[in-house]
């Protein structure tokens, strides 16, 4: 105690300021650090909210962004198929168009081919026919040359007679 | 005028040219004159079709004998005698053609009797 005293100081002071200090602590703590600190910690968690929302937000973008590339190359794809089809479809109709048009070509030809040899044919018939006839109009010629008056009255005359029996037969 | 009406004028005025069953020239003289009384050109299209009803009948009721040579009439008449009833033909025709060479053809209503040599040998060559 005689210590305390030489270095001048009074243990009831020192108690009376702990005692203080505490109060004072103790109003402080109630009335500023509690509000504070409940400020402070509100901040905390807006501004942890804030980031986390962010991250989110950032993760959206990059999810859409593959989502837009994926997209992008499907259509990619596609239009390339599109494209290959149409092609692949054009060759089919100018073949197609090609080999109609060389049937046709052939069909023509092949319907002169016959229309030529039905044509020969009717132009020997023709000619077979005016030979027929030259060759008839010549024995008849030939023939009234030769028969005379009396054999031709003889003929007529028997011709008829079997008109009249053939008449009778057939009444 | 439409086909339908001139037929059945025309009909009627065939049937009016019979005289006793018989085709009557001074009828049909008759009929002719009514006929050109109509209006042009009705009158031509109703001659034309009478003449052909005319021709169509008379061909029909007509013994027709072509011969190389002339027949006798005593030929002709056994002709008639064998042809005519049975054939139920009214007129005669009678025609000399030389280029038959010989025989006859004998054409009684639509049938026809033909025994001339011209015919046979245009069938002749026409078998060849």
């Amino acid at each position: 105690m005689e210590i305390f005293k030489d270095f001048g100081v009074e243990p009831v002071l020192i108690l009376g300021q702990i005692v203080n200090f505490l109060i004072l602590l103790f109003i402080l703590k109630k009335i500023f650090f509690k509000p504070i600190l409940n400020h402070l910690e509100k901040r905390r968690k807006i501004i942890e909210e804030g980031l986390r929302n962010a991250q989110e937000a950032q993760k959206i973008i990059e999810k859409a962004k593959k989502e837009y590339q994926e997209t992008i190359s499907k259509a990619k794809a596609e239009f390339n198929q599109i494209l290959e089809d149409a092609r692949i479809q054009a060759n089919k109709i100018t073949y197609d168009a090609q080999l109609k048009a060389q049937k046709n070509v052939e069909a023509m030809l092949q319907e002169a081919r016959e229309k030529i040899a039905q044509d020969r044919i009717n132009l020997e018939n023709e000619v077979k026919k005016d030979m027929v006839r030259l060759v008839a109009i010549a024995v008849e010629k030939v023939t009234k040359g030769l028969i005379t008056r009396k054999q031709s009255e003889e003929y007529t005359r028997s011709s008829l007679l079997e008109l009249y029996q053939h008449e009778q037969k057939t009444s | 005028m439409n086909k339908k009406l001139l037929n059945q004028i025309v009909k009627k005025l065939f049937k009016n040219s019979f005289l006793g069953g018989k085709l009557d020239f001074l009828t049909i003289k008759g009929v002719v004159s009514v006929i050109l009384s109509l209006p042009y050109p009705y009158s031509l299209k109703v001659l034309q079709e009478y003449k052909k009803q005319i021709a169509i009948y008379l061909r029909s009721k007509t013994l027709k004998v072509q011969s190389a040579i002339e027949l006798s009439q005593k030929e002709i008449a056994e002709i008639e005698k064998t042809f005519k009833q049975r054939y139920c033909l009214e007129y005669t025709q009678n025609v000399i053609d030389e280029s038959l060479i010989a025989g006859v053809i004998i054409t009684a209503g639509d049938n026809v009797f033909d025994t001339s040599i011209k015919t046979q040998i245009r069938s002749l060559l026409k078998l060849a």
